[in-house]
């Protein structure tokens, strides 16, 4: 029997040293299955360096803009440097902060990626440890760079290190369906962010004469719905949640919720939209209507405030479009978006992925290529004159309008909170449950403000 | 226990008349019995016994997956008391399981007995309803949601045309978004309703001859013997059904995310959000634990209190 035991103690352990050993591979291969065959044994990257032959995973969100570009940049990449081998992982956005912990914590992680492309964002990956500082390359490669807009470079810069090398930079802006305004007979906005005629109450002067059928869910048109959260509203009319030093540290510290009166009014003139002038869909409706399509694109809402995003998610509209301003209100700001290239702190060919970063960024090349197959707003000031051009003819606006649309909103722009504040998706649903009770109108602004920024209080962030 | 075996044990290894005797044969049987259980053994190990003690020692730490874990002591259980999120999530779930464990009985029972009753079709319409149940629960989240869509959902618009009124908001309002998360689980009865119908057919048919004969009526023999008789598989499934709804999560996560205000924010719902949007690990790891002192102390109570009013047919040898 002793024996019998000791046989069976040896099986067991060995079947148990198997499967972990099958586990562990099969978390290297999964879901990488789209990108080529072959590349066997990459996963040792021990032996992989010194046979000259090198793997580097990419890891990108699921978009199906993209996927003709990413297989191009490895195809090109992979020509142009025989010696790397990109892996391509496609993860669907909302999964990717839950992938990339699982990665992470058993050391495979992906070389290149977009922090800002998970829902966490930048700051919370600088934060964790998890990117690598990439001065040293940047400094050697200097040249290479040198076209990339410098403000934007430095969104990315904390402590004298940057983290990451901007790939897009995009605005916030109001987009107008042309056919609502010409139907009802209203002046389009103005383009001039400078404008300071363009108010709010014209704004809302416009949506009152476009709101029409409200309640017929075939026929209703809102005249206005703001798209943007709440901390961005505020800042929309010179107020702000947090501190400044919470964009420059990453850490939320105390909130200024209840510090400044403006917050009340600009989220209370948004809650009146809903309310008192009828002219905007509350959740409950906009949840409603966005079941058959984007509201903007159903045709369901006549202006929306929302990233610049909307310059080719409305690409599909059947209707003409135009792009204005955010409406003028002293102490104006309004969101960018610059989503960076990152390297992995763990990542096991540092080198090499910095080569593909580079690549994919390269104006003449990837980056030029990625503006192209996407119409994301450029980062490289050499591709601006393009990007112009590129939106002139499929908005049919002028390629001076959109130069002037765009360069105001960089002017009256500053990098997204989610990208700079540590652990922002806590945050930002921790204050969207309080607003949804407020813009469907179950609890007053005052109380919602006192009571979000109670909780926000409350979050153990550290 | 090295023994020698004999010619006799080895021709009737298979019928072994000692308790402590075994053969070549016979453990050459267990041999194959190890071997064929293997694969579920060690999936056991891996995949569940491994990361449960490995959440045990991490809900004593610090540990946001890329730094190593810092051993914190209490720490994770001391703040989890002190987090009003943890009671309002609680809340919440008992909510929910206080209205879905009867809701789910009482319709999976019904729809029992009426899948026993010998009528034309019987295996196809106990096919038709049991087909949901194998639907994946994210699906299932996407068809409710269109369902109870308050604009131009089915629900809201039959509401609309029988009785002239407007329905709720159902997942958008705080009030109905519990009660319509309840309603979904009509789509979830398969399975409690499939062991309501093994015990049905197993019920002895000269207990309700015997009662047509003193006249009962059909309610009465459904109330004095169909449900005393099949009260243990009332209390199993009331179980499952606990366990189930302190476990919900899929519905919140893919419908309303917690909102709104919280009305639908499921203790495991917070718990994946401290583990995938604030990689606190720890933390989420002693919510785990707790939550699995909870559904114990929970399950204990049950059978506890129910011990008078479950009947086990334990002497029905005969």
């Amino acid at each position: 029997m002793n024996k019998f035991k000791k046989s069976l103690t040896l099986a067991l352990v060995m079947l148990f040293s198997l499967s972990m050993l099958l586990y562990g591979c099969s978390g290297g291969n999964s879901a990488g299955g789209d990108s080529a065959a072959g590349g066997n044994g990459g996963d040792s990257s021990g032996g992989g360096d010194s046979k000259g032959k090198v793997e580097i995973t990419w890891l990108v969100r699921t978009d199906p803009n993209m996927i003709e570009w990413e297989k191009d940049m490895i195809k090109g990449f992979e020509e142009s440097h025989p010696n790397i081998k990109v892996k391509l992982e496609t993860i669907p956005q909302s999964e990717i902060d839950q992938r990339l912990t699982t990665m992470i914590a058993s050391g495979k992680v992906p070389d290149v990626w977009s922090s800002n492309w998970a829902n966490s964002g930048f700051a919370t990956y600088m934060k964790m440890g998890a990117l690598l500082d990439l001065t040293p390359y940047i400094e050697r490669d200097a040249a290479q760079l040198e076209t990339i807009n410098k403000d934007i470079m430095k969104i990315y810069e904390i402590d004298g290190k940057t983290y990451g090398i901007p790939m897009l930079s995009i605005g916030s802006f109001l987009f107008y369906n042309k056919e609502l305004f010409d139907k009802a007979n209203v002046e389009y906005p103005p383009i001039d962010w400078d404008d300071t005629s363009w108010t709010y109450d014209k704004m809302l002067e416009k949506a009152k004469q476009l709101t029409k059928d409200i309640g017929d869910p075939n026929k209703q048109v809102f005249g206005i719905h703001n798209g943007d959260s709440p901390n961005k509203q505020v800042w929309a009319w010179g107020g702000d949640f947090f501190r400044p030093e919470a964009y420059t540290t990453a850490v939320m510290g105390e909130p200024t919720i209840l510090n400044n009166p403006i917050h009340k009014d600009a989220l209370q003139f948004n809650v009146d939209l809903i309310h008192k002038h009828k002219v905007a869909p509350s959740p409950t409706t906009l949840d409603a209507v966005s079941a058959i399509g984007d509201p903007f694109l159903t045709g369901r809402v006549a202006m929306v405030i929302t990233g610049g995003w909307g310059f080719w998610a409305y690409q599909p509209a059947k209707f003409k479009w135009g792009v204005a301003p955010i409406p003028y209100h002293e102490g104006r700001k309004i969101s960018l978006y610059v989503d960076p290239w990152n390297i992995s702190a763990k990542s096991k060919h540092p080198d090499e992925s910095w080569e593909f970063v580079k690549y994919l960024v390269d104006p003449k090349n990837g980056g030029k290529k990625f503006m192209e197959s996407t119409s994301a707003t450029p980062a490289d000031t050499s591709l601006a004159d393009q990007w112009y051009q590129q939106i002139a003819e499929k908005t049919g606006m002028s390629v001076e309008d959109v130069k002037k649309l765009n360069e105001g909103a960089i002017k009256y722009g500053r990098e997204s909170d989610n990208h700079l504040i540590d652990k922002f998706s806590v945050i930002s649903s921790t204050i969207d449950q309080t607003m949804k009770g407020v813009w469907n109108g179950e609890k007053s602004v005052e109380d919602g403000l006192k009571e979000i920024d109670k909780n926000l209080r409350a979050l153990n962030l550290q | 226990m090295s023994n020698v075996s004999t010619a006799s044990e080895l021709t009737s290894a298979t019928a072994p008349k000692r308790k402590h005797r075994r053969g070549p044969e016979e453990r050459r049987e267990e041999r194959a019995f190890w071997v064929f259980i293997s694969p579920w053994i060690v999936g056991f190990l891996v995949f569940t016994v491994g990361p449960i003690v490995a959440s045990f020692f991490l809900s004593f730490a610090d540990y946001n997956v890329v730094s190593s874990p810092k051993f914190i002591g209490l720490d994770n259980y001391i703040n989890l008391f002190k987090d009003k999120l943890f009671y309002k999530s609680l809340r919440v779930t008992t909510y929910y399981a206080v209205l879905s464990v009867p809701f789910t009985i009482i319709c999976a029972l019904a729809l029992a007995v009426l899948l026993n009753q010998k009528i034309k079709g019987q295996a196809l319409f106990r096919t038709l309803y049991y087909t949901p149940s194998i639907i994946s629960g994210v699906a299932v989240s996407f068809l409710w949601s269109w369902l109870l869509n308050p604009d131009f959902g089915v629900v809201n618009s039959l509401i609309y045309d029988w009785f002239g009124v407007k329905g709720p908001g159902w997942f958008t309002s705080p009030k109905w978004v519990i009660p319509s998360m309840v309603l979904m689980q009509l789509t979830g009865l398969g399975g409690t309703m499939v062991i309501f119908l093994a015990s049905l057919q197993t019920l002895p048919s000269d207990l309700y001859e015997a009662a047509s004969i003193d006249g009962a009526s059909r309610l009465r023999k459904f109330f004095s013997i169909t449900v005393p008789l099949i009260s243990p598989v009332i209390l199993f499934n009331a179980i499952i059904g606990l366990i189930g709804s302190f476990q919900v999560f899929t519905q919140a996560y893919v419908i309303t995310r917690g909102g709104p205000d919280w009305n639908s924010y499921f203790y495991v719902l917070y718990l994946f959000d401290t583990a995938f949007a604030q990689f606190r690990m720890g933390y989420a790891s002693a919510q785990a634990w707790i939550l699995f002192i909870i559904i114990f102390a929970l399950t204990m109570l049950m059978l506890w209190a129910s011990r008078r009013l479950v009947h086990y047919e334990y002497d029905a040898k005969r």
